[in-house]
């Protein structure tokens, strides 16, 4: 099996060579570019499994390049900023960034990223669908690119990311059930800390989330099988 | 605010008194001159007249025989004063102040009507006043006259003076607006200077109007309101730059610190770099939170849901923490900025005390959350200071809290962003409750 490889866009460079080597280490091969210009050369000079790119760069902005990159390609890509704020987050994610990494980070949370993202876009290969839109449920919605749960009332409803991509799972295979071990495997490419408990603990908290006005949520426990959403789905 | 009243009243109402003041004792002055002489004039004349007709009227009546008289009398009467001829003197009405200097006036001019024992009073005295009277004629018979309008002389001289200041009430109240209007550019001033440095994003010149002293303190103003704005904007987005730019070398020591192989090194550098990154956190936030919080728009947002989260994040990270509450509680929040706020209340919380207890009490118009621990709590008396920035109150304690002290001061203007307010006060535990109230709409 072949490294996969990573383009990674960072202006300064110690940060640079050091997030590079970080990522080698972990067996990924890197591809290094410090400006725009730099990073359409890497683009251009082989395959491209992620792309990391910082926010924050000399003549076009991270999220300018980040427009450009989607209109052409589907490769995933991960923001890193040094902002660190929630709106920089949601438009980063609206652009279609697959994740986002704040500054300053661990050797470990970026590998841990990396990795859920190649796996989350190896796992689901289905790009046109994916990442754009709408589900809804029993008036409840949930927007996948700014990854926001609203009440059938239009309130914001917090998710944490587990949860949010809990409820997405489930979702994705409205009325059916999905076994227990399943879901930990599909919240396991998030970022990898899972356990059996914690996935009961993550239904009890959407159940909670989801209940409106005595109506309970309509999650429902198949015993010693697994989750069923038991509401159909429309996609929009 | 104090000074805006104090100045619309004070140089207004100065001015207005000072144009009162020198209307009235001008007016005053020439009504009174002016008064005085006609009033004698007037009542020479009418002094005159009513003597002429009383002089012809006796000697008319007196040439009649007594079966004649009434109908002389009558024949007298004109429309200025009423003749009757009396065989008797009827009695004089109870009050009624004689005239002595109208009678003297009226002897003076017909000396004829000295002999004939002139009697002149005012009659029913008051508003509507008639000068009324009698003589005696040769045979002892009397006539009584009066006259036919109310004459009311001082009544008329006061209603003439009142008359006379119309004008110059009127040219008083004119003067008054159209000063109130010279002035305004003032009170636009005070209200601009009121709102320096009270975080008003935009700066708002006065508008340069008024006269030319007036204009010339707008000017200097706008120029001092646009200077001391420039100096806080540029130190907030210095500040800003620099926290921003921190985070890169953070990012390359948090990298370097991983190849460290001593456990115990790497893992205490891991800890410094997680500490001044909360710092320049807490400093971004704060220098940043107010344009943010005004740049998010409020949203319907479920705080109990927001609660239970945070509640549960703790809970997953180890910690001790309850989150009492309804399920669920829809209100339209600046979601990020109040979050933040909230993030920054619980983790107080759990830096001074071992358990944290979120509480969410929503009423029909206002939304009340909670945070308790079970810390040492604040004393009453340091509690306004709390909330200042950069205020740690804990210098016993040495340097093991984080951030710069702001985590209160952002929250308390987080509350202030929703129109709500921020509150400590003593938990029931013992520790202390930091309590965020909103308004419901």
């Amino acid at each position: 099996m072949t490294a996969p490889n990573i383009i990674l866009v960072e202006d300064d460079p110690p940060l640079r060579t050091l997030t590079a080597r970080a990522l080698q280490e972990n067996g990924y091969a890197v591809r290094l570019a410090a400006t725009a210009p730099e990073m359409w050369r890497a683009f251009e000079q082989g395959p491209v499994d992620l792309v990391l790119l910082d926010i924050m760069l000399p003549g076009t902005s991270g999220i300018d390049l980040c427009r450009e990159l989607r209109r052409v390609s589907d490769v995933p890509i991960i923001f890193i900023s040094a902002k660190g704020s929630e709106t920089d987050r949601v438009i980063g994610l609206e652009l279609g960034a697959d994740d986002y990494l704040a500054k300053p980070f661990g050797t470990r949370e970026l590998v841990a990223r990396v990795r859920a993202v190649l796996r989350r876009h190896a796992v689901e290969r289905a790009p046109a669908d994916r990442e754009k839109g709408e589900l809804a449920f029993n008036g409840w919605t949930v927007n996948l690119p700014r990854r926001e749960l609203m009440s059938p009332t239009g309130a914001v409803v917090e998710l944490t990311g587990a949860e949010f991509d809990l409820l997405v799972s489930l979702c994705d295979n409205a009325q059916r059930v999905i076994a227990r071990e399943r879901l930990i495997e599909l919240s396991r490419t998030r970022l990898g800390d899972s356990s059996d408990r914690s996935i009961d603990v993550l239904v009890s908290r959407l159940r909670r989330k989801l209940s409106s006005a005595g109506n309970p949520a309509p999650i429902i426990t198949v015993r010693g099988v697994g989750y069923m959403l038991n509401t159909p789905v429309e996609r929009r | 605010m104090r000074q805006a009243p104090h100045l619309a009243l004070g140089l207004i109402g100065r001015v207005f008194a000072i144009l009162l003041l020198a209307v009235l004792v001008e007016y005053g002055a020439s009504t009174f001159l002016y008064e005085r002489a006609s009033q004698f004039s007037v009542r020479q004349d009418e002094a005159h007249r009513l003597a002429e007709h009383l002089l012809i009227a006796s000697k008319l009546i007196e040439e009649e025989t007594p079966n004649h008289r009434p109908e002389e009398a009558a024949e007298l009467t004109t429309t200025r004063y009423a003749i009757a001829w009396r065989a008797t003197l009827p009695k004089p009405p109870t009050v009624s102040p004689s005239l002595d200097r109208l009678t003297q006036q009226i002897v003076t001019w017909e000396p004829d009507l000295a002999r004939r024992d002139l009697r002149v009073s005012l009659t029913s005295p008051g508003r509507d006043g008639f000068i009324a009277g009698a003589l005696r004629l040769a045979d002892g018979s009397w006539i009584t006259f009066r006259t036919r309008q109310p004459v009311a002389e001082l009544d008329m001289a006061i209603s003439r003076i009142l008359l006379a200041l119309t004008p110059a009430v009127a040219l008083i109240l004119i003067g008054g607006l159209l000063l109130r209007q010279t002035l305004r550019p003032m009170r636009d001033l005070a209200r601009a200077a009121d709102l320096v440095g009270h975080g008003a994003v935009e700066v708002e010149p006065v508008p340069e109007r008024g006269p030319g002293e007036v204009r010339d303190v707008v000017v200097a103003f706008n120029a001092m309101q646009a200077r001391i704005h420039r100096l806080i904007g540029d130190r907030t987005q210095a500040l800003a730059a620099v926290g921003h730019d921190f985070r890169t070398p953070l990012a390359r020591l948090r990298l370097r610190a991983d190849a460290i192989d001593d456990d115990d090194l790497r893992t205490s550098i891991q800890h410094d770099v997680v500490e001044m990154n909360q710092m320049v956190t807490s400093l971004l936030a704060y220098l940043s939170g107010e344009d943010e919080a005004d740049v998010e728009a409020p949203a319907p947002t479920d705080l109990a849901v927001m609660c239970a989260t945070l509640v549960d994040d703790v809970r997953d990270h180890g910690g001790k923490a309850r989150y009492h509450g309804p399920d669920h509680c829809e209100v339209a929040v600046r979601r990020v900025a109040l979050k933040r706020a909230l993030t920054n209340l619980i983790d107080n919380a759990l830096h001074y005390g071992k358990r944290v207890d979120v509480r969410l009490d929503a009423t029909g118009d206002s939304v009340t959350i909670a945070v308790e621990d079970d810390g040492p709590g604040i004393p009453a008396a340091e509690r306004d200071r709390a909330l200042e920035p950069f205020v740690r109150l804990d210098p016993a304690r040495g340097r093991d809290t984080q951030g710069f002290g702001l985590g209160l001061a952002i929250v308390q203007r987080v509350a202030a962003v929703h129109g709500g307010q921020f509150v400590l006060d003593d938990a029931p535990a013992g520790g202390l409750s930091a309590r965020i109230v909103l308004p419901r709409s």
